[in-house]
């Protein structure tokens, strides 16, 4: 009787192969997806290509021999050209790769093209790691690793059928797929994938299953427990690639820039480590100060820039941010600012201290509250600050002192408004309809200004300038248009500018979304804002919002704060969930240094600590309990019915002893809901034996009789597991005994 | 049905089988499949159709049956005026009596040989079927029954089809199993030439079971268990029969309780109260093949029993075994 079970045949393991080889390719060069690199289209190519190869298997032969001749000359070439043609390294570099790639897809790898398919894969998906430091990271690695084994077992296996049976790459007759090889003429997925389910032993695939988890959680463990070092500093690729950031965050932005940002949902940084009844109910993470009006836009004037220049670190990894002193908070925020975003560290006001993740190349200006990297960041930023201040009201003791002939010496725009006379006369003019002959300190005019812009233009991000020439703001606010949160701060500050106020634009976020699962503060690209920010006249920045629905100036008053606080948006569903899981990714793996690892190895040590005193208490109290119920006086009566006890528990666990175990099977056979005493079990496990012991193995007439037995179990009369244990054991010694007397 | 088939009847069923399997071996050489096979059918209380040329043992082979169970045998060669009469038997007027009298035909035996049964008429074949289907003849009103145990040899010589009258697909139904016998291997043959022996008449066995010992084992046979599995498996291979395109129609209810009857005479020929998977598929040719037919006959007997053996093997390999 031939009970096992079928096995794929050489051309299935090529099948299969080839397959597991596509996939894996298209799967590490859609890494390049998650990089910030031009290869978007080249990446788009290699997926076309492997599906259509995937669809049609025998087009690779239709590829003449000359044709992969000239493959690799033509592939240098190109690489040539691309590298000598301006791209920056790293695109180049990964464009070489999505191109062998593509050569691999199209051509019928042998065994050392699929080890070279499995390299070229490692690279792309270990250069989107330390590029990017995100959590897709982890699952293409994950997935990427467990599709390599798969691969490199096939492979294998293929290698030894065809040892067996011969070379299996024999070319399939007729002229419609010129060389290509049998099995992939033969390839009709549907059978192959039947083949698969009828071959596979589904336990030793969830036994590899197990194995892998158990591996990676291996992995996980020695990563908590391992030194750590700095994976993205221990390659020179983030030298290689010059990272392009959004407009919307630079020191020149142009009308629509954060707008445009608001369109996307992904998230551009998260706040870690802060207590939600701290955090501000609506906060304004400040990016970049914008001064100089120009051009019908505002950028970061030169004097601006040198001032946020004169304070430059160099592998710096803590600044002290200008708050000092006994008061205000000490809490300590975690950033992780996403790849991307830009150079300019969000932030709410001074602080006491930032610390980064590791050394870094930085400028800081404590009056601005600007903190900006030396680069653009490719990969993510992590850091903390300790004591952030998030007032609206920003003293800045430099520009007190300083006149205003001084700062324009200096360089720096906050009075200058760049328009035409016919411009500046509509803006004078509308200055005297707010003003109302009224001579109004720096806050009244904020207040007045904004609800004058308010009562002319409604929000709406559809929003388009009147056509005609002069300054576009000064267009703006002459039409009754929509108008988005850039033109109302610019309208706002080209109108306090006239008044005699300096004002100054300011982008970043505003905002943020209570994560409930990971506890920490989600900020997305959609909260991008522009405000302004006004001198009071005597030493101090107020922070305007004139935005219809987010009119704000200064502080909001304690019972509106609190409003703003209960409020706030609570992310849940799974999106929520994900989000969470990418925090745990950063907390744990992007800024998991040796602080957080003796902290986390401090916790697991308190932890165990505390259960053991827990237990240690419990077990003294019961105890205790127990010792004082036995020196209670008892009558004759209970006495007696301490005795009965005691016997009705002897008697217990004796039968306990003696039954248990046919007790034990029974329930167990009961609660499967199959067969009277675990028949069914007897049945199955006979047929486990049946399998380990095929005829022809072994003694031979031992082992006859054991298989005898064994199938007389299997398919006879129902028998009880108590009468079917000795067979089970000869089984046992029989399956022992044949490993020794292999025919 | 009991629960269990005792030990004792168990080893009084091997060893009857063995005697009838040995007896029958002295005059059947190298033929120990073609002689299990029969003995299988015996137990199951069937009939056999030998398809083979003349010459290889048909008639020696139901002899040295009959001969080893103490059993009536009786041989019938059928021809094309072969009347019905002459095989269930005549109501004949008794001037004695003054009345009719029922003068048993060859029929009236344990062991019946037909032979060459399709060169007679079908108004015949029906009648000698008839009485396999019932095991009894009613004649003029009166029921007789035939001996029991009851089997029917019927033979056919698959090549030589002028003048005869095959059997339809339905009568075929009612033989349990055909087998061939087929050429002995040389060695035995120089056995069997240098014995001599030229006729079934001169084949010398004594009994070696009781005509009551048979009925014993046939009602023995059904108490073997199958188990759930088993049927199901055997369910599937009939199935299969049924929705493979190669056939014009798959094999009838009748067809699978066959082949399930004689999975457990096999298996208890074999000293086994249980029928395993090997038992069912190793029955299913000469159990199937007989009851099925091409959808494309190309008129060749031979090229089409091949054929359809062939089909049968496929789809042995491709229904999955109970584990």
């Amino acid at each position: 009787m031939d009970n096992a079970r079928p096995e794929l045949e050489t051309d299935d393991l090529h099948q299969l192969r080839w397959a597991l080889g596509n996939v894996l390719a298209m799967l590490s060069a859609s890494c390049g997806l998650f990089l910030d690199l031009d290869v978007v289209p080249w990446v788009l190519a290699v997926l076309v290509v492997g599906v259509t190869v995937c669809r049609w298997p025998t087009l690779p032969g239709w590829i003449p021999s000359w044709g992969h001749r000239l493959a690799f000359p033509l592939i240098v070439v190109a690489v040539t050209v691309d590298f000598y043609g301006g791209t920056d390294t790293l695109t180049a570099l990964v464009r070489v790769q999505l191109l062998l790639l593509t050569y691999r897809i199209i051509s019928y790898r042998k065994r050392r093209d699929d080890l070279q398919v499995v390299l070229l894969g490692l690279f792309l998906v270990v250069l989107t790691g330390v590029m990017t430091l995100s959590l897709a990271f982890a699952v293409q690695l994950f997935v990427f690793t467990g599709c390599a084994l798969a691969l490199l077992l096939v492979t294998t296996l293929a290698d030894v059928t065809r040892g067996v049976n011969g070379t299996a790459d024999t070319v399939a007759a007729g002229a419609g797929h010129r060389s290509a090889p049998a099995w992939a003429a033969e390839l009709r997925w549907g059978r192959l994938l039947r083949r698969l389910r009828s071959a596979v032993d589904w336990r030793i695939v969830a036994l590899a299953v197990g194995l892998f988890g158990g591996v990676v959680a291996v992995t996980a463990m020695l990563f908590t427990a391992i030194p750590r070092f700095e994976l993205g500093r221990s390659f020179f690729l983030d030298q290689l690639i010059t990272k392009k950031t959004r407009t919307g965050f630079s020191e020149s932005i142009q009308f629509g820039d954060v707008t445009r940002i608001q369109e996307d949902t992904s998230v551009a940084f998260t706040v870690d480590g802060a207590s939600p009844d701290r955090l501000p109910g609506v906060p304004y993470w400040r990016m970049v100060v914008l001064d100089e009006h120009r051009d019908g836009g505002f950028r970061s004037s030169a004097g601006l820039r040198a001032e946020l220049a004169r304070r430059s670190w160099q592998r710096r990894a803590a600044v002290e941010g200008g708050v000092t002193g006994l008061k205000g908070s000490r809490e300590r925020w975690t950033f992780y600012l996403e790849p991307g975003i830009s150079r300019y560290l969000p932030l709410t006001g001074a602080y006491r201290e930032l610390r980064f993740n590791r050394p870094m190349n930085f400028q800081q200006n404590i009056p601005l509250r600007m903190v900006a990297l030396a680069n653009d960041p490719s990969e993510l930023v992590g850091f903390e600050i300790t004591g952030m201040e998030s007032s609206a009201i920003l003293p800045d003791a430099v520009q007190a002192e300083r006149t205003r002939e001084a700062a324009e010496a200096a360089g720096l725009g906050y009075w200058r408004v760049a328009a035409s006379a016919e411009d500046r006369a509509r803006l004078k003019r509308w200055v005297n309809e707010i003003q109302d002959g009224d001579d109004l300190t720096a806050e009244a005019f904020a207040q007045r200004a904004a609800r004058w812009l308010a009562a002319r233009h409604r929000y709406g991000l559809e929003s388009e300038l009147p056509a005609g020439s002069g300054d576009a703001v000064v267009r703006w606010l002459e039409g009754r248009g929509p108008g988005h949160c850039e033109l109302f701060a610019a309208g706002f500050a080209l109108l306090a500018r006239t008044a005699g106020h300096p004002a100054r634009l300011v982008t970043g976020f505003k905002g943020g979304s209570w994560n409930e699962f990971s506890g920490s503060l989600i900020v997305r690209n959609s909260m991008a804002h522009a405000w302004c920010e006004l001198w009071d006249g005597s030493g101090a920045w107020i922070r305007v919002d004139p935005t219809p629905g987010a009119y704000a100036v200064g502080d909001p008053d304690p019972e509106l704060a609190a409003a703003q606080q209960r409020s706030r948006t609570i992310d849940g569903g799974w999106g929520a969930r994900l989000d969470g899981l990418r925090v745990f990714w950063y907390r744990r793996v992007v800024n998991f240094d040796q602080a957080a690892q003796l902290e986390l190895v401090e916790d697991v040590r308190g932890g165990v600590r505390l259960w053991l005193e827990r237990g240690r208490t419990w077990l003294k109290g019961v105890s205790d309990d127990a010792m004082a119920w036995v020196k209670r006086p008892r009558s004759a009566e209970q006495w007696r019915l301490v005795l009965i006890f005691f016997v009705a528990l002897s008697l217990s666990l004796w039968a306990g002893l003696r039954w248990g175990e046919p007790a034990l099977w029974w329930l167990v056979a009961r609660l499967r809901g199959r067969g009277r005493r675990g028949q069914a079990a007897v049945r199955r496990e006979a047929a486990r034996w049946l399998r380990r012991l095929p005829p022809g193995r072994g003694v031979a007439g031992e082992v006859s009789r054991v298989r005898a037995e064994l199938e007389a179990l299997r398919f006879g009369r129902p028998v009880e597991r108590d009468a079917a244990r000795h067979i089970f054991v000869r089984a046992r010694q029989a399956v022992r005994g044949a490993r020794w007397h292999r025919p | 049905m009991s629960d269990f088939v005792s030990a004792p009847a168990m080893a009084d069923a091997r060893s009857a089988f063995a005697r009838l399997h040995e007896g029958m071996a002295r005059t059947i050489r190298g033929k120990d499949e073609v002689i299990e096979r029969v003995l299988v059918c015996l137990a199951a209380g069937g009939h056999v159709l030998i398809e083979d040329l003349p010459g290889v043992g048909k008639t020696t082979l139901a002899y040295s049956l009959a001969r080893s169970m103490d059993c009536a045998f009786s041989r019938i060669q059928f021809t094309s005026d072969l009347l019905p009469s002459d095989v269930i038997g005549v109501a004949i007027y008794d001037e004695a009596r003054r009345e009719f009298v029922f003068r048993r035909g060859p029929v009236f035996a344990n062991v019946v040989l037909a032979d060459e049964i399709n060169r007679a008429t079908p108004k015949t074949q029906s009648a000698l079927l008839e009485v396999m289907d019932r095991a009894r003849v009613s004649v003029d009103g009166e029921t007789h029954e035939v001996g029991r145990p009851f089997m029917v040899f019927a033979t056919q010589n698959p090549v030589d089809y002028e003048g005869t009258f095959p059997l339809p697909e339905s009568q075929m139904d009612r033989f349990l199993m055909r087998i061939h016998i087929g050429y002995p291997e040389p060695k035995d043959e120089r056995e069997i030439l240098r014995g001599g022996q030229s006729s079934y008449d001169a084949i010398q066995l004594n009994p070696v079971v009781q005509h009551d010992d048979i009925v014993r084992l046939q009602a023995l046979t059904k108490e073997v268990f199958v188990e759930d599995s088993v049927l199901d498996y055997l369910l599937a291979l009939v199935v299969a029969t049924r929705t493979e395109a190669d056939f014009k129609a798959g094999v009838s209810v009748r067809g699978g309780l066959a082949l399930k009857t004689a999975a457990q005479a096999r298996a208890l020929l074999r000293g086994r109260d249980f029928v395993l998977p090997e038992d069912v598929f190793t029955l299913l040719e000469p159990v199937f093949a007989h009851r099925l037919s091409l959808t494309r006959s190309g008129g060749d007997a031979l090229e089409e029993r091949r054929a359809v053996a062939a089909t049968l093997r496929r789809i042995v390999a491709a229904v999955r075994l109970p584990e």
